[in-house]
């Protein structure tokens, strides 16, 4: 008995991770899309990513049907310079959380044709190099 | 007779190097002055002296397409204004500059900054004299072209708030990652120690 609830409690652990499907292997929480100011032609969304498996995950892309185009892109805040770069993918290691935020990754949304209304949900999806899709809600915050 | 003949040569000489060091000197060393030069800003076609109208003036540059520092630092400032009274806020006025002249308007900086405080004030520098207004305040930036990319271009830029008193002079630096209070507070002693 002794042993039993171990070996049944590792065993268990087992067959769930084996069960992880890949839509469940990043939990995306708290995403927010930056209202930004009119006549600002972009902005920033940003979110946490928990890599839920035991894989590396590569985020290829962020898609949405409100939003045509959005890239990946890392900003860095060094000697009172900040930059901006566009990025192919990013990596999540396994078990771990990733922010999407500020000073840091965020989705680039391009071309806002019209103001985001305040806490109006956007649907969006995250795509991974093995061609995975996750979906998740975004609100549109006022960051002050 | 030699003597005085070389004396001359010697003397034409010296006042012609005069004379073409100084043309060299003036055109290696503009007399360029961004106090004096006039941009297009949201107060109509103005130079910078005539833009210093209040005590101090907190001149911040930046561009719209920024998703990040520009939009944070100008919240940053909005609320730091809110935080001083009337008496104390008429002491300051906020100038942004933008850095991109390609794609942001006067009239989208306009509508831009509104957004933030309808007092902020907008100018619009003319790509060819961006360079020196920005060396003459210390202020770098580097546009950057990206491959694949929507965003065509990006813009790497300093992220300080400088403080100029009314002679255009930086009088205090306000760092990007200085939060609010701490604003409120350099603020506060700027007026004080007036």
């Amino acid at each position: 008995m002794k042993l039993f609830l171990p070996l049944f409690y590792s065993f268990f652990t087992f067959i769930i991770n084996l069960n992880l499907n890949a839509s469940e292997s990043l939990l995306i929480t708290n995403a927010k899309i930056r209202i930004v100011p009119p006549a600002a032609p972009a902005t920033a969304l940003y979110m946490e990513i928990k890599n839920q498996s035991k894989k590396e995950v590569k985020i290829i892309a962020i898609t949405s049907k409100e939003f045509k185009k959005i890239e990946l892109h890392e900003m860095k805040h060094e000697n009172n310079m900040m930059t901006m770069r566009k990025l192919d993918f990013i990596t999540i290691k396994p078990e771990t959380l990733l922010e999407l935020k500020r000073g840091s990754y965020h989705g680039m949304i391009f071309d806002l044709n019209s103001p985001l209304q305040k806490d109006k949900k956007y649907q969006f999806q995250i795509i991974d190099s093995e061609k995975n899709q996750y979906s998740f809600t975004a609100i549109a915050t006022e960051f002050n | 007779m030699n003597k005085k003949l070389f004396t001359d040569i010697f003397l034409g000489f010296v006042l012609f190097s005069i004379i073409v060091g100084s043309y060299i000197y003036s055109k290696n060393h503009s007399t360029y002055s961004p106090l004096q030069t006039s941009y297009s800003t949201t107060k109509g076609d103005k130079n910078f002296k005539e833009l210093l109208t209040t005590k101090y003036t907190l001149l911040y540059f930046g561009f719209l397409t920024c998703p990040e520092a520009c939009p944070t630092t100008l919240n940053k400032i909005k609320a730091s204004f809110s935080e001083l009274s009337p008496e104390e806020k008429s002491n300051f006025q906020l100038i942004f500059t933008g850095l991109d002249p390609e794609r942001d308007t006067l009239l989208k900086i306009k509508t831009y900054l509104e957004y933030f405080n309808p007092e902020f004030v907008g100018v619009f520098v003319p790509q060819t004299q961006l360079e020196p207004l920005t060396a003459n305040f210390g202020i770098v930036f580097k546009k950057v072209f990206q491959d694949n990319s929507n965003l065509s271009y990006t813009i790497d830029h300093s992220t300080d708030i400088l403080v100029l008193d009314q002679s255009g002079k930086i009088i205090q630096t306000l760092h990007h990652e200085l939060p609010k209070t701490a604003y409120v507070s350099e603020l506060k002693k700027l007026i004080i120690n007036k």
